[in-house]
């Protein structure tokens, strides 16, 4: 059976392909349109899906789109006309969106693939999320919660799933309904927070560490959590209609002071170098990293109340789960030590781009349909590249003009002659090599194979450099990457050396750790050989490699430990300010081109600025 | 005017774009190099404005939307694909100069009057890769004739979109303050959040 899955239109679109219960690919929208979470249709992932495999839409026996359009649009009427007269701007908006184009999805799906009406059906929301939350992680039997913005009305799912014989019973227990959404939460503090909405998330986790959570009880008013694991969001402090723009009531303001003003700065550094120049928060910088530090509190204590609910409710020792939230690592680490799981299980991609594999796998684990293949998923199943025709092109193209397309804002690079170097089958010979340019204090942006599925750079698309030497690191931040100071780095370890780094884990490393899923503190033993990538509190959002996750990845890291006692790597999304991941050769040169990234390996050709 | 800047990040970023998608498409590397330095110089563009806009306006954090529609998708429509961009250069041109007169912002004033004169390096530009491409003068002057029809063909569908939104929003609005009343307090149920079961967890406000 060969089906495709769709999600589209709220935030980061996706399709995946599943041919005869094996996961062939699956791509986010914003990968070939370089617009970051591009939630629009994912035209251009399922043309890729099907044209590269020589299919039409004809060859596919289903089409399933992640949600429910039409009950999603019960719930954009009632949120608009709740507020009557207020948001008569939004209702308009959101009419014209629904009407003229998101209600018809299927009917688009059908046309669009030329496949017949009956083949394209719909999975609900949050049953998609369940679906991809269990079936990828290859437990039997586990507790599912999935935990979201919204999706129809549903926030929060808390359910057991269970497989036998290919056939996925999935059982909902309970949910909560919109508008008492964890997701939705946090995402109104993030934009208070100066901020933007459903993307920036993770600054507002970062910026936490630098507070103390001074407005808990401020903030438990307006998420109420109870002792049964429940919880009640008060939307008297928010209006979640205008997310994006201003949705905190004078109620919130009067209780917490003014939002922060997007763009002002933040003076708040993950690391410093000594004898820098810093600026010392001002009292309202500090009550930002406050009211971060309260948000981030309260958001953990719902997840922990609704994990151990989950834990009660199905008596199981696993736990999946997905939904945007689930990218909150900080508050997943705690699930770790703080609920009865043993094992906790979150798929690459636990947002609504995965949530169109997950529709997928409900609608395979309905009909009986799921094989072993379609139960381990890793992250790297999008598209790969011939850098060949990109590495001819500089052979027409000297670096001498580069530097007219130098990032505004970036001083002026240091002359360079280009060296490119192809080494074929030689692994060996292009890991040595860029070992080399990494203790040499280089910044290495490394491209390899398909890109991953998800918002982390895994060793595919990731920017790599020395995870000891703190001037490289500000060296990225300010002239490559444009990162806030605050936003701390993460690094890959191969799996030999995790214990030496995280002691905790002498049980078992969690499966959390894979794909960088969860925050812990590392061990203050080798803080000196990792002080790059480790947050202002000993801590760090690890990546664990294993040769089978990434074979070519794991070797690079184990050469690089030979050198440096530890093999381990600072690890980056090799992306340029607001741009999502690259996709492809040419965009990879683009920001080596137009940044101070010193080295960029493409496939088996290493290029090198060499200065003069 | 930080609105407006973002705007014009965003259609010289789509331009970007559009050369990186069109060089992928080159079976000669020596065209494929000449695509990806104009998606270069069309990406610096797109930065500089966000540059000018962050400075102008810090604090705006839309990013505005961009739908893309590649304009290549034959590597035989190169001709055709450069006249369309031709034209758009010379649009630009003549935008830019208007707007470097109508700023007030001298940032602002700067960047336009800079990017006037790229722009008109790159409509000359364009020229000349469009006469390698298509061989004679008269089919290049038939393609920029074809693409100018075209951008006037656009500009009219715009028109009438731009029309039928107004419409649309008025009727809209009308619905919603006819109807709206009736369903209000339905909807207002629907939305209600339900109380918490287990409430005595709560700690002391």
């Amino acid at each position: 059976m060969r089906v495709l899955g769709v999600s589209a239109h709220f935030h980061t679109a996706a399709a995946a392909l599943v041919d005869n219960g094996t996961v062939v690919g699956a791509a986010a929208e914003e990968r070939f349109t370089r617009v970051k979470h591009d939630p629009g249709f994912p035209e251009r992932s399922i043309r890729w899906l099907l044209e590269e495999r020589g299919l039409r839409g004809a060859d596919l026996d289903a089409v399933v789109f992640y949600e429910q359009p039409h009950v999603k649009f019960t719930r954009v009427l009632a949120s608009t006309l709740s507020t009557f007269p207020k948001h008569h701007r939004s209702f308009g908006s959101a009419m014209k969106r629904w009407l003229g184009d998101r209600l018809w999805t299927t009917n688009k799906l059908s046309r669009l693939l030329d496949v017949h009406p009956d083949r394209v059906g719909v999975v609900v929301h949050h049953r998609s999320h369940a679906a991809q939350a269990f079936v990828g992680s290859g437990f039997d039997e586990s507790a599912i919660l999935t935990l979201d913005g919204v999706g129809e009305w549903d926030t929060t799912g808390l359910g057991r799933g269970r497989i036998s014989d290919g056939t996925l019973d999935l059982e909902i227990l309970e949910t909560h309904r919109y508008p008492d959404s964890l997701g939705l939460f946090y995402a109104a503090f993030t934009t208070f927070l100066g901020f933007r909405a459903n993307s920036e998330e993770c600054s507002t986790m970062a910026l936490a560490t630098f507070g103390e959570p001074k407005y808990a009880s401020v903030v438990r008013q307006i998420l109420k959590v109870g002792t049964d694991g429940s919880y009640r969001f008060d939307n008297s402090w928010f209006d979640f209609v205008s997310l994006g723009q201003a949705p905190f009531t004078r109620k919130l303001i009067a209780a917490l002071g003014p939002p922060r003003v997007p763009g002002t700065p933040l003076p708040f550094e993950s690391f410093r170098v000594p004898g820098s120049d810093t600026i010392a928060p001002t009292e309202d910088h500090q009550r930002y990293a406050d009211i971060a530090a309260s948000a981030q509190l309260v958001l953990e204590e719902a997840v922990l109340g609704l994990a151990n609910r989950a834990a009660r409710l199905t008596g199981s020792k696993r736990l999946c789960l997905s939904g945007g939230v689930a990218l909150n690592c900080v508050a997943t680490a705690r699930l770790l030590h703080e609920t009865p799981f043993e094992d906790i299980w979150i798929p690459p991609d636990p947002g609504d781009g995965g949530a169109a594999l997950g529709a997928v796998q409900h609608v395979l684990g309905e009909n009986g349909l799921l094989g072993p293949a379609c139960r381990s998923i890793g992250p790297y199943l999008g598209r790969s590249y011939d850098p060949g025709p990109t590495l001819d092109m500089l052979t027409h193209m000297g670096p001498g003009s580069w530097s007219a397309y130098r990032q505004p804002g970036l001083p002026p690079a240091a002359p360079y002659t280009l060296s490119v170097e192809r080494l074929g089958d030689d692994d060996d010979g292009l890991v040595s090599r860029v070992v080399d340019d990494l203790l040499a204090g280089r910044i290495v942006g490394w491209f390899q194979g398909g890109f991953e599925f998800g918002p982390r750079a895994l060793g595919n698309r990731s920017l790599l450099a020395h995870p000891a030497r703190v001037e490289t690191a500000l060296k990225l931040s300010t002239r490559v990457k444009a990162r806030a100071p605050f936003r701390p780095y993460a690094f890959s370890i191969a799996e030999a050396d995790a214990l030496r780094a995280f002691p905790q884990w002498a049980d078992g490393i969690p499966y959390m750790a894979r794909w960088m899923q969860v925050v812990v503190p590392v061990s203050e033993a080798v803080h000196d050989q990792v002080r790059a990538t480790l947050h202002i509190d000993g801590t760090t959002r690890p990546q664990v490699v294993s040769p089978a996750d990434n074979p070519l990845y794991h070797k690079l890291l184990v050469a690089f430990g030979q050198h440096t006692g530890l093999a381990a790597l600072l690890n980056t999304s090799f992306n340029a300010r607001g741009e999502p991941i690259v996709s492809s050769p040419d965009e990879a040169l683009m920001v080596f081109a137009r940044t101070d990234l010193d080295t960029l390996v493409l496939g088996d050709a290493v290029l090198r600025k060499v200065y003069s | 005017m930080g609105p407006m800047l973002r705007r014009f990040a965003l259609i010289e970023a789509d331009s970007s774009w559009q050369f990186l998608r069109a060089a992928e498409r080159m079976r000669v590397s020596g065209s494929r190099a000449q695509m990806f330095l104009h998606a270069m110089d069309e990406a610096h563009q797109s930065s500089r404005f966000h540059e000018v806009a962050r400075a102008v306006d810090p604090t705006s954090l839309r990013r505005g939307e961009a739908k893309r529609q590649a304009l290549l998708t034959d590597p035989n429509g190169l001709g055709d694909f450069l006249a369309v961009v031709a034209v758009a250069d010379a649009e630009k041109k003549q935008d830019y100069g208007v707007y470097a007169k109508a700023s007030v912002d001298r940032r602002a004033t700067a960047l336009f009057e800079s990017l006037q004169r790229e722009e008109a390096e790159h409509a000359a530009a364009t020229r000349e890769l469009m006469q390698s491409a298509l061989g004679s003068q008269q089919q290049v002057t038939a393609s920029l004739k074809r693409a100018w029809r075209q951008r006037l063909w656009d500009g009219w569908r715009r028109v009438g979109a731009d029309t039928s939104d107004v419409i649309a929003s008025v009727l809209i609005g009308i619905v919603f303050f006819l109807a709206g009343p009736f369903f209000a307090r339905k909807a207002r149920a629907r939305v209600a959040p339900s109380p918490l079961l287990a409430p005595h967890a709560l700690p002391e406000s």
